[in-house]
């Protein structure tokens, strides 16, 4: 018998979609008045005095989007995360990582407190997050106009940079997968890594998008979600170098692909 | 270095280490062989290495605008003579 849905139905959409705006503000609030209040003076004080003025803002963006991360973990408890301890402890690598959310490159950050990526140009251009990526020394995705000196300094420092510790993360497919499917990848990343001989890493990254889904505003809280990142593969530089780059990427594409389970027991 | 021996490092070093396979001279080597602005700072270095001296920031800059092999070889003749006068 058909009737009126009840009026229970209402109520739990409604508190849901409340619990909803409520977490996504709250996110945005320490987004803007979180990173005034709690990080702008630090910034501007590494800018002014750091001598390792690159350094400083890498921590500092690292602690920012931990702060950022820890909101959500609390605010979603729905959401259950588990991510491969090693990964934290990754140096001096380069880390390509498969893309399904705007979420993804904050856990990225939130990993590493030395962390470089690429970054489409018009972000550059954004006010205050364009002179703190710029200040951090990430690179910048093409090298038009003035972006051409960004590139070629970023480029020519990246080895030393990689020695000394830091990372370089990178989405190789360009843009947020809609089906979960893995998209051609560009190959600037592994480019870069054989260029500076370092070890590249393949993590997969499961669900995020659950959380924070392409094209809706609002986190989804509700559902009852695992995220996971993990250690799909690792290419030392010596085997790396000892592939083409398009064997070095069918290699990197495989390995986004496989399923996190299908790489447990494998030595990695 | 003239013209026709600078055609065949540059050819090799296309071939060899970037992998391009049989590279026109007129091919646009973005859309052709996938050349991009990582692969243009890294044959920057090689030819550094191939002229036997280093290349200014402005002049690295100028490359980044090389479409074609024949490009590669007029900014190649460019720096040798402004680099000989």
């Amino acid at each position: 018998m058909a009737g009126k849905p009840p009026r229970n139905s209402f109520r739990i959409q409604l508190g849901g979609w409340l619990s909803d705006f409520a977490v996504t503000m709250t996110c945005w609030a320490y987004f803007t008045l979180g990173f005034v209040l709690l990080f702008s003076v630090g910034y501007c004080v590494a800018y002014l005095f750091s001598p390792q003025r690159e350094i400083s803002f890498q921590r500092l963006t690292n602690l920012f989007f931990r702060g950022f991360l820890g909101i959500v973990r609390t605010a979603a408890p729905r959401h259950h995360w588990q991510i491969d301890k090693r990964i934290a402890e990754t140096k001096s690598s380069v880390i390509i990582c498969n893309h399904l959310s705007y979420l993804d490159p904050l856990l990225m950050i939130s990993l590493f407190k030395r962390q470089k990526t690429i970054v489409k140009t018009k972000f550059f251009k954004v006010p205050i997050l364009g002179w703190v990526i710029r200040n951090a020394g990430y690179c910048p995705a093409d090298s038009n106009g003035k972006f051409a000196r960004m590139m070629i300094d970023q480029i020519e420092q990246m080895e030393g940079y990689l020695a000394g510790g830091g990372n370089l993360f990178v989405f190789p497919e360009g843009t947020r997968s809609r089906d979960g499917k893995i998209a051609p990848l560009n190959r600037g990343a592994l480019k870069i890594a054989r260029l500076c001989r370092a070890p590249v890493y393949v993590l997969h990254l499961c669900n995020t998008e659950k959380l924070f889904t392409p094209g809706k505003f609002l986190f989804n809280t509700r559902i009852k979600n695992t995220i996971s990142l993990t250690i799909v593969d690792r290419i030392e530089p010596d085997s790396g170098q000892g592939l083409s780059l398009t064997e070095l990427e069918s290699r990197i594409s495989q390995a986004l692909m496989m399923l996190p389970a299908e790489s447990e027991g494998r030595t990695i | 270095m003239t013209r026709d021996e600078l055609k065949g490092n540059v050819l090799s070093i296309l071939e060899n280490d970037f992998e391009f396979e049989h590279p026109g001279l007129d091919d646009n080597l973005r859309d052709d062989h996938g050349f991009d602005s990582i692969d243009a700072i890294e044959l920057l270095g090689k030819i550094e290495i191939m002229l036997g001296f280093s290349l200014s920031r402005e002049e690295k800059e100028k490359a980044m605008g090389i479409r074609t092999v024949n490009d590669i070889l007029d900014y190649i003749e460019k720096i040798q003579s402004s680099h000989h006068r």
